[in-house]
């Protein structure tokens, strides 16, 4: 009796919650089941199959990081201070975050503006290393990728771990646009929104 | 008893903070950037409907409802950083173990805890981490604790890091207990921190812009103890690792190379019959790990290779290394519920990780070519793998913790490719996804295992913010040696509804036979829905309902068993 009382409450308090806040926007994260078979199902599991567009938040600082790239050194956010910073997180199973970052270079080469830059952070474990690194170089893309072995920059800018992630900061260093997910077709959007950024400084 | 009303306050000042009634500023100073607290809560009302309890032996089946509260905070200023991420876990009605003759045995744990909380300050050169942090070393042979959110773990070792970085220059130093997150979200149970004690020191110098080199030495030492019953039990283990590292990371554009040498001194301390006294045995491990890639054109061939030797390095279930009295058990809080890993070596495709084996004994190589294209519309893929490994004698057996599973083989084979195409066409995306998977035995020549899987799916919009998406996968498992075979299929539906929510429906087959057939056929069904609403940037509510079957979910190298569920999960988020 009791348990069917508290989650009559709580049902309650959802609902009320729900009907409180004024709907704006929204977006299907997660649509997958829990039982995965496999282990490329587990991964995939993670992959967004829908995207947002990029979605406008208040301007809050990007966290700072500082990670090895794919030619051995290290680079920093705090390198490309004063540009407007595109960064996306991928790993190597997530074939959304591959197809963005093909996109993101033909945005990044038809701009050709020197204070526009893109950073992709891989996520994978480091037992994948060699894979996401063989990877990196394969996709052949014309920008910094970075390689977050021990999650602490993705815990920090994407706790739930879904894929792609991607943060859009301005030249102060702050988060701009975040967008969940890729869906081919949201490149203008994207190339309007540098444009927007590039404009104010 | 402990009173349960500091749980019921705090539970309920959560609820409240959940139900909107945020705080969050951001302090400006000129020139500075400005405080910022970020908040992020999520309320979950679980109802699990005829859950079998260990299987259904120990208390049988029993519905219960369970509430889980998540709340982290962080407060960013200046290169200072300073968080928290409080865990709890309620049970309304408390689940009583109950056996003739004997006190009922409660064997649900209410839970209220800070989880993880860090301070950090990062100057750019500089970075000092006090609380729980993450840390990996190298290719994570030595040293790998991190959050994976594939494998719903998160480990993390509290206590300080300090890292230096400048130019081609990086060390790290750290000690700390590890931390493992006490309310499992697999098993969905609470568990001790094994608190173990782990220090380490790496340092990787970048040479003439081609080539890096690196040094490492990790110590842990297993086996600090919580309970008063268990102060006979001694710390049972220890392992020191020195490592070093080489890598090419781009040779000429056109290749890659990495290595990584490991060694591993282990200890581990066994009790004499009375109890009394021990003794410490050693043992010596290795580990090696390399890898070359070369590219050409969209063409990219990856080789790798590992020789593990007693490289075992994780605490887990080591009964082993005790000498119990008759009908004695080890003390509970030796028996995690999961392992933790303190590393993640490369295991390349070990085929009996779903056993619960350790890869810490063996040597193989995986080849691995692909094909990328670059083309954005139409994008085709194609993988090969061909893995060989050799398990090694079970020479460190008798330090403890080590092998459940012994085939009558000592190593493997696996063919595996697969491939697929992506076909873009405005905002629709169609894929299709298909393999083949061979696994037999390296020195006898007997089938393994064969899997076979295909997939299709499509998803875009059919008019502007209604996307739809379909999703299908089959694959058939047969199991020669156990000479059983598994179908299964998974089929997704999806419907977005841009603005207002999304709509998902689960259904999944599972159809067990041996072969030869006995002619019953173990067929069930599995049907779940799940809608998600998310209300501007600050909250989004979820509910899912219907049923999960049992299964194995398994990443980087180790597989985790998650529970069937049948019954209602709601979740509210709330960020500021």
């Amino acid at each position: 009796m009791r348990v069917k009382t508290l989650m009559a409450i709580l049902a309650f308090s959802m609902f009320i919650l729900s009907s409180c806040v004024t709907s704006e926007t929204a977006q299907k994260t997660k649509a997958t089941p829990e039982n995965q078979l496999a282990e490329q199902k587990a991964e995939q599991s993670k992959e967004s199959k829908s995207s947002d567009s990029l979605k406008a938040i208040d301007p809050v600082p990007a966290h700072a990081f500082s990670l090895r790239d794919n030619k051995g050194g290290t680079q920093s956010l705090a390198d490309y201070g004063g540009k407007v910073v595109w960064v996306t997180f991928w790993a190597t199973w997530c074939h959304a975050c591959k197809n963005e970052m093909k996109h993101l270079d033909e945005i990044r080469r038809k701009l050709d503006n020197p204070d526009f830059e893109v950073l992709a952070i891989n996520t994978d474990t480091p037992d994948r290393q060699s894979m996401a690194a063989a990877q990196a170089r394969a996709l052949k893309v014309g920008f910094p990728i970075l390689f977050d072995q021990d999650s602490r920059v993705a815990a920090k800018y994407n706790p739930s771990g879904e894929l792609p992630y991607s943060v859009l900061v301005d030249a102060k260093g702050d988060q701009r646009f975040i967008q969940r997910g890729f869906l081919a077709g949201g490149e203008d959007e994207i190339e309007k929104r540098i444009h927007e950024l590039l404009s104010e400084k | 008893m402990r009173s349960r009303y500091p749980l019921y306050i705090c539970l309920f000042a959560l609820f409240l903070l959940a139900s909107g009634t945020a705080y969050a500023f951001k302090l400006a100073e000129p020139n500075k950037k400005p405080l910022t607290l970020n908040i992020e809560n999520t309320l979950g009302v679980e109802w699990h409907n005829e859950h079998e309890f260990d299987g259904g032996t120990l208390i049988g089946t029993d519905d219960y409802l369970k509430l889980t509260e998540t709340l982290t905070a962080s407060l960013d200023w200046n290169g200072f950083s300073l968080g928290t991420r409080i865990e709890g876990l309620y049970y309304p009605d408390q689940l009583v173990k109950r056996q003739s003759g004997k006190d009922d045995e409660q064997i649900s744990q209410d839970d209220i805890r800070f989880e993880k909380y860090h301070f950090a300050y990062d100057s750019g050169k500089f970075r000092l981490d006090l609380g729980d942090y993450y840390a990996t070393f190298g290719r994570g042979l030595a040293l790998s604790m991190r959050r994976s959110p594939d494998g719903q773990l998160d480990n993390s070792l509290r206590g300080a890091k300090f890292e230096y970085k400048s130019g081609g220059t990086h060390a790290a130093v750290l000690a700390g207990f590890s931390n493992t997150v006490n309310v499992d979200p697999t098993s969905e149970d609470p568990q001790p921190d094994p608190n173990d004690l782990v220090m380490g020191f790496r340092a990787e110098q970048r040479i003439i812009d081609l080539f890096n080199i690196g040094a490492h030495a990790v110590d842990t030492r297993y086996g600090v103890l919580h309970s008063d019953s268990t102060r006979r039990f001694i710390p049972e283990m220890e392992t020191t690792v020195l490592g070093a590292s080489l890598e090419f990371p781009d040779i000429l554009g056109y290749a890659s190379f990495y290595a990584e040498f490991d060694h591993m001194l282990r200890y581990a301390r066994k009790l004499n019959e009375d109890l009394d006294d021990y003794a410490t045995v050693s043992d010596n491990g290795r580990g090696l790990y390399a890898s070359a890639s070369f590219f050409i054109e969209n063409f990219t061939l990856t080789g790798e290779y590992k020789l593990y030797q007693d490289f075992i390095f994780r605490r887990g279930r080591t009964k082993l290394s005790y000498n119990l009295e008759e009908d004695a058990e080890a003390p509970g809080n030796l028996d995690f519920y999961e392992d933790i890993y303190y590393n993640n070596a490369p295991n390349l495709e070990r085929t009996d990780i779903e056993f619960g084996r350790d890869y810490g004994n063996d040597h193989g190589f995986r080849f691995r070519a692909e094909y990328n294209s670059m083309n954005t519309g139409t994008v085709p893929y194609a993988v090969a793998y061909y893995t060989v490994n050799r398990w090694q004698e079970q020479g460190a057996t008798s330090l403890g913790g080590f092998g459940q599973f012994e085939p009558g083989f000592k190593g493997d084979r696996i063919y595996h490719l697969w491939g697929g195409v992506t076909q873009y066409v405005g905002q629709w995306e169609m894929f299709v996804d298909g393999g083949y998977r061979d696994e037999e035995s390296r020195d006898t020549g007997q089938a393994i295992k064969e899997v076979l899987h295909l997939k299709l799916g499509f998803s875009g919009p059919v008019a502007p913010k209604h996307i739809i998406g379909f999703e299908g996968f089959a694959i058939r498992r047969d199991y020669q040696i156990l000479k059983q075979l598994e179908d299964d299929f998974d089929l997704t539906l999806s419907y977005d509804l841009k603005g207002a929510f999304s709509l998902s429906f689960f259904y999944t087959m599972q159809n067990l036979d041996y072969l030869p057939s006995n002619g019953k056929d173990e067929i069930k069904h599995y049907f779940a829905g799940e809608i998600t609403s998310r209300f501007s940037d600050i909250i989004e509510i979820s509910i899912f309902g219907g049923q999960v079957r049992e299964s194995y979910r398994c990443y980087g190298g180790f597989c985790r068993k998650v529970p069937p569920f049948e019954g209602l999960k709601g979740k509210v988020k709330v960020r500021y």
